[in-house]
């Protein structure tokens, strides 16, 4: 019994310490002591020993093609390089390679930077550009396919000058290569050939600024810089720690836990606001969210009254549009920090039609629209969305329910996590989704070709217009045209044409452009990316 | 005795078997793990290559017997999400959720002997009833309340809503740790303890609540035994009775209890890992579900039903050598 | 059980735990059966929803720079949530849907697991075994981890699905105790006599080892509901219960937990807070039943099973 009670008695004090203790720490945290008794350069003045930044999840793999989604690759983008670089507005810059040329209209020349080591002390050279792509478009679980599918080959002319082949011409070919992260041939073959592929997953080796020291799942990634970069990053050690909750995200940078975090939850931006050693970084995002309407089916999986499917009357597809009070949504769910969507992608894409506005909220003529079509009284629905995806997407969903009940449809909402959402949507089970999609290159032709080009598995289109299910043959023209178009201002003359089409037609109605939103310590000087990567050695300590 | 041990033993593997084959069959027909590894715009030569690499295009008792194979052989199939074994996966959370656990008790067990033996010594004293009624309030509350109104108290209400007299502790996470023999723990380090203090005590309180009342009980039983009598009348002072004579043996059924809680605990953390995004089992379980990665699903449920059909063998097999009356059958 | 009702009644007046106990039971129960009548706003339709009024804190403590409420004609008085839910309607409307939820497991499971307990006792040989191993496997899992699976099967939730995988885990509870007893009067006297009379066993069991068991079981059955409630809870806190549309408590705290942390405490305090004065009534009045029923089973209340 003593030793019981002094050992309550020792938990009762460790309870009155651990709480006493909480009050004061505004400074970071001290990042645990680098392994190996190799102590990392500390940097000037009182700069924290490592910066610690904080997504919302952990990378999935450290294999560039196995995944392609934005917290891995924000990771990948500090360890690996491309070719081709995209800068923070996503305007093309020299990457790997230095210069590139177009020999004739199926024909780039890239020019490859010499004297560039992989972090395992291999040579790069063009064989480990030909290798990447040819991994990246032939390996069955590869991600990357997609952003590439124009290319035919790729061959090395010299140790330093790779050749590509498109099979039509490209206009975009820049953006797409600038997708492909390099891995170094060698010792990949070698590794998969010792350890099979899995081993990719945790053992990168790329070119970048920083080299990965170590990584444990869900808890920490580290990386340091890498002494044979060409740059010279001046923050030394980095470490990723994932949270997966927002609000808990942003009390660890209250707290002093960590130096920088994304996804700020909208409603509490003031928090930051309010705290001088705090600041909030926001860039408007290329993401738009949507409303995807099955303009195809009669039967539809959502419409449980179907046939006949209403959506496929462009009145009715007009009256919800009209029926969304997209300023309400803004305003009270997003807290502002969206920006209502008139067409399908923002001003600052490739391909943004100027001459379209996004008509007023009108609950009465789309009551109006709805009886003309033969609905006088609505319908039912299912909406479905994702409810770990966007931000707040399942409360925009409920909100949309509510405001379209007023004009007489019935709206059953179904919010599930998503991976299962997107398996539904792909498998077509949808008939009106709350989805969202950003162009990454920066150019609008992915949308029309992706998600409203008619199905056509052999090209490559429409391959996730498997719930949207829209076919316009006037608008596949379209996009055909400006896929071979290279003329800049002719193509984007079709590309507008393109637009102005679907919003008319409005097989899907645009809500809102997210805005991303960051915070960081206020001694970090860092501008956030257009493609919501955060490089390291784009910041700095001030 | 050693015909019932291999009775129960055959049993055993029979349920295991049952359970794996539900959880085999159930999984298979719940999605197409194929869409979950490839692209968005993969084609249909891509798709029935990945299908036949995972051997899913043989007929279903084929595959089931790899899966049981390569299951006693330790392989209970690949993440689809992270690309690597489920079990490692799971293993290398299980020292952050077992800290949690162990946290729990420890917090239940020093909290309950006390308390238990204060209720038990004055029954029906003003201190006995508030500490009942206590631990029934701890049993009537649900354990992600529980969480919630700690994260309220210990992180909203300090930090965010300006309240200057509470102590702020962190909303989640787990604190820095300390590598011993290469496993991670926080319980070392000050960061790491602010860290756990919330998660441990919000899974140990139904934890307490229900051995406090269980301590009481035996306690009350003990203390009106005739030999307890015997001591007082010899003149022994009161804390002497009931430490000694009487805890002494109301602590074999209260041992027993607690040991069949603990795997409860370690399967019951995943709620509190959630609300504290703590890093363990738990918190990888509703993660792979909310992704849809069915070998770390799978793999987690096969691992949990070993642990508590084991448990459940030596309760009953202790059970049978306690009280012989109860026969087990065949 | 031979005190009688009336007697049972006064003491049930005189306890100074139980009889608090008794009120607030009886209040929330009524008000969760005449929610749909007694609701300010009809919160489970989403036209009802003024989106402009939402995140309005409780009446009290609403100040100055509080935006003018947009819906006419009801007061907000425990504030509303992120869509302009009014809390205290949402929570009525909640509670029918825990108490729901618990009645019809405890029903259908009750009914389910103590045949099958009696059966088995009785009958022995093979059918206990296979009912028996199949309660094993059942147990060999806590009820949430079961109960979580099936409802991540089915992708989404919904009522009835939360009650049939509530259910396919709580009857083993009944069987079990069921089976005991069974076994213990089996080999009693009266029995063994009725059988020596040549009754058939079904009269037997229902007849003779039914009542016998009936009033461990109505005890379990009490704690259940309360278990059942806080199982139905913790399954929609962590996503796989009733929808958003029709939310129980538990989904009410869950879509009010990351308001919390950006401090909008109400919408996850005060659904909480009735939660926690359903069960707790609940567990109190069964203490204390328990104890004035049947003095020799107070000992065993610590030996609960866990339900969440």
């Amino acid at each position: 019994m003593h030793a019981l009670r002094s050992l309550t008695l020792a938990m009762l004090a460790l309870a009155t310490l651990v709480a006493c203790g909480g009050g004061e720490s505004p400074a970071p945290a001290p990042s645990p002591a680098p392994e190996g008794g190799e102590e990392a350069v500390a940097p000037p003045s009182a700069a924290p020993l490592a910066l610690i930044l904080s997504q919302r999840g952990d990378a999935l793999t450290l294999d560039p093609y196995d995944e392609n989604e934005t917290p891995t690759f924000s990771i990948l983008s500090n360890i690996f390089d491309a070719i081709v670089d995209f800068d923070p507005d996503l305007q093309i810059a020299p990457g790997l390679a230095t210069s590139w040329e177009r020999v004739d209209d199926l024909t780039w020349d890239f020019q490859l930077r010499e004297g560039v080591a992989f972090h395992s002390g291999d040579a790069f050279t063009a064989d480990d550009v030909v290798f990447s792509f040819d991994r990246a478009q032939h390996w069955e679980e590869s991600e990357a396919v997609g952003d590439i599918l124009t290319i035919a080959s790729v061959e090395a002319i010299d140790e330093h000058t790779v050749r590509f082949h498109t099979h039509q011409p490209d206009p975009i070919l820049l953006r797409r290569v600038a997708q492909i992260l390099i891995m170094d041939k060698e010792s990949t073959e070698q590794a998969i050939e010792e350890h099979g592929v899995t081993w990719l997953v945790e053992h990168p080796n790329g070119t970048g600024p920083y080299r990965f020291v170590e990584w444990i799942r869900e808890d920490h990634l580290t990386l340091e810089a890498f002494g044979g970069w060409r740059g010279t990053p001046t923050i030394e050690r980095v470490i990723f720690r994932p949270i997966s909750n927002d609000p808990t995200r942003l009390a660890a940078l209250l707290a002093g836990d960590v130096h920088l975090i994304t996804d700020v939850p909208v409603r509490d931006t003031d928090r930051i606001e309010g705290q001088p050693n705090l600041r909030l970084h926001r860039r408007p995002s290329l993401r738009l969210i949507y409303l995807g309407l099955d303009c195809g089916r009669d039967e539809s999986p959502g419409l449980p009254d179907s046939p006949p499917n209403p959506l496929r009357d462009h009145r009715v597809r007009e009256a919800i549009h009209l029926a969304i009070d997209e300023e309400a949504i803004v305003a009270n769910t997003m807290n502002g920090f969206a920006e209502p969507a008139g067409q399908l992608v923002p001003p600052t894409v490739f391909g943004y039609n100027p001459a379209i506005t996004r008509p007023a909220h009108n609950p009465e003529r789309a009551m109006e629209l709805l009886a003309e079509a033969g609905f006088p009284d609505g319908f039912r629905i299912r909406l479905d969305a994702p409810n770990n995806r966007y931000v707040n997407d399942h409360r925009i969903a409920q909100a949309i329910a509510s405001q379209l009940a007023r004009v007489g449809i019935t709206v059953e909402v179904s919010a599930r996590p998503k991976a299962i959402f997107f398996e539904d949507e792909e498998l077509g089970e949808c008939s009106m989704f709350l989805i969202g999609w950003s162009n990454s290159n920066g150019d609008v032709a992915g949308t029309f070709e992706f998600l409203l080009h008619t199905p056509d598995e052999a090209r490559g289109l429409g391959s996730a217009n498997s719930s949207n299910n829209y076919s316009n043959p006037e608008l596949d023209a379209l996009i055909e045209e400006a896929a071979r178009t290279v003329d800049e201002g002719q193509r984007l003359e079709v590309l507008h044409r393109a637009m102005a089409l679907v919003m008319e037609d409005l097989p899907q109605i645009p809500l809102h452009f997210q805005v991303d939103l960051y915070a960081a310590v206020s001694e970090l000087d860092w501008t956030p990316r257009q493609d919501c990567r955060l490089r390291v050695m784009e910041m700095r300590w001030r | 005795m050693s015909r019932v041990l291999c009775l129960r033993l055959a049993q055993t593997v029979i349920v295991l078997f049952a359970v794996s084959l539900i959880v085999f069959v159930v999984l298979r027909f719940a999605g197409d793990p194929v869409l979950q590894m490839l692209p968005r715009n993969h084609t249909q030569a891509q798709y029935d290559a990945t299908r036949a690499r995972l051997g899913l295009d043989l007929p279903l008792h084929i595959q089931y017997g790899r899966f049981i194979v390569n299951a006693v052989h330790g392989d209970l199939g690949t993440s689809y999400v992270h690309s690597v074994p489920a079990v490692d996966l799971i293993l290398g959370k299980l020292p952050a959720t077992l800290e949690l656990a162990t946290a729990a008790m420890l917090f239940a067990i020093c909290l309950a002997f006390p308390l238990g033996m204060l209720a038990a010594m004055r029954p029906h004293g003003i201190l006995a009833r508030v500490i009942l009624t206590g631990s029934l309030l701890g049993i009537s509350m649900p354990t992600f309340f529980i969480g919630l109104m700690f994260i309220f108290l210990f992180a909203v209400l300090p930090n965010i809503l300006g309240v200057e007299w509470l102590p702020s502790m962190p909303a989640g996470g787990r604190g820095e740790c300390v590598a011993i023999l290469g496993l991670r723990f926080s319980f070392l380090t000050l960061d790491g303890i602010r860290h756990l203090a919330m998660p441990a005590m919000t899974l140990g309180l139904y934890y307490l609540a229900v051995l406090l009342r269980l301590i009481r009980g035996e306690m009350i039983q003990e203390l009106n035994e005739d030999y307890v009598r015997v001591a007082r009348a010899k003149g022994l002072s009161e804390a002497s009775v009931t430490v000694k004579h009487a805890l002494r043996n109301a602590l074999i059924p209260v041992v027993t209890v607690m040991g069949m809680q603990f795997g409860g605990l370690i399967a019951f953390s995943l709620v509190t890992e959630t609300i504290f995004q703590w890093p363990g089992m738990g918190k990888l379980l509703i993660d792979s579900i909310g992704l849809n990665d069915q070998p770390v699903v799978m793999a987690y449920l096969l691992l949990v039903a070993v642990i508590f059909v084991t448990i459940n063998l030596v309760v009953d097999l202790l059970y049978t050598v306690i009280d012989p009356r109860v026969r087990v059958q065949a | 059980m031979a005190r009688g009702g009336d007697s049972l009644l006064r003491r049930l007046l005189r306890d100074r735990a139980a009889f608090p106990a008794a009120i607030v039971l009886s209040v929330m129960l009524f008000a969760g059966i005449c929610a749909p009548w007694i609701v300010p706003q009809d919160s489970n339709d989403p036209g009802e929803l003024e989106l402009w009024d939402s995140l309005r804190p409780p009446i009290w403590s609403l100040s100055d720079d509080d935006e003018p409420q947009r819906a006419e004609g009801i007061v907000y008085l425990l504030g509303t949530d992120d869509q302009g839910r009014d809390m205290l309607s949402a929570i009525l409307l909640g509670l029918r849907v825990s108490l729901l939820v618990g009645f019809s497991v405890v029903a259908i499971s009750s009914v389910t697991g103590t045949t099958l307990g009696i059966i088995a006792g009785y009958v022995g040989g093979r059918v206990e075994m296979i009912i028996m191993r199949i309660a094993d496997i059942t147990l060999s899992f806590p009820s949430i981890l079961v109960a979580l699976f099936i409802l991540s099967l089915w992708k989404e939730g919904g009522l009835e699905r939360v009650i049939i995988a509530i259910c396919s885990v709580r009857w083993v509870a009944y069987a079990r105790t069921s089976r005991g007893c069974t076994l213990s009067e089996k080999e009693k006297d009266y029995v063994t006599a009725a059988r020596a009379l040549g009754q058939r066993p079904i009269k037997i069991m229902f007849r003779h080892i039914f009542p016998n068991v009936l009033s461990p079981l109505a005890i379990i059955a009490a704690v259940e509901i309360a278990m059942v409630i806080m199982l139905e809870a913790t399954l929609s806190f962590l996503g796989v219960g009733t929808p958003i549309t029709e939310p129980s408590l538990g989904m009410l705290i869950k879509n009010g937990y990351e308001d919390l942390l950006s401090g909008n405490w109400w919408i996850t305090v005060f659904p909480g807070l009735a939660l926690v004065a359903l069960v707790f009534s609940i567990n109190v009045l069964v203490d204390w039943l328990r104890d004035t029923l049947n003095p020799h089973l107070a000992a065993a209340a610590g030996a609960r099973q866990r339900a969440e």
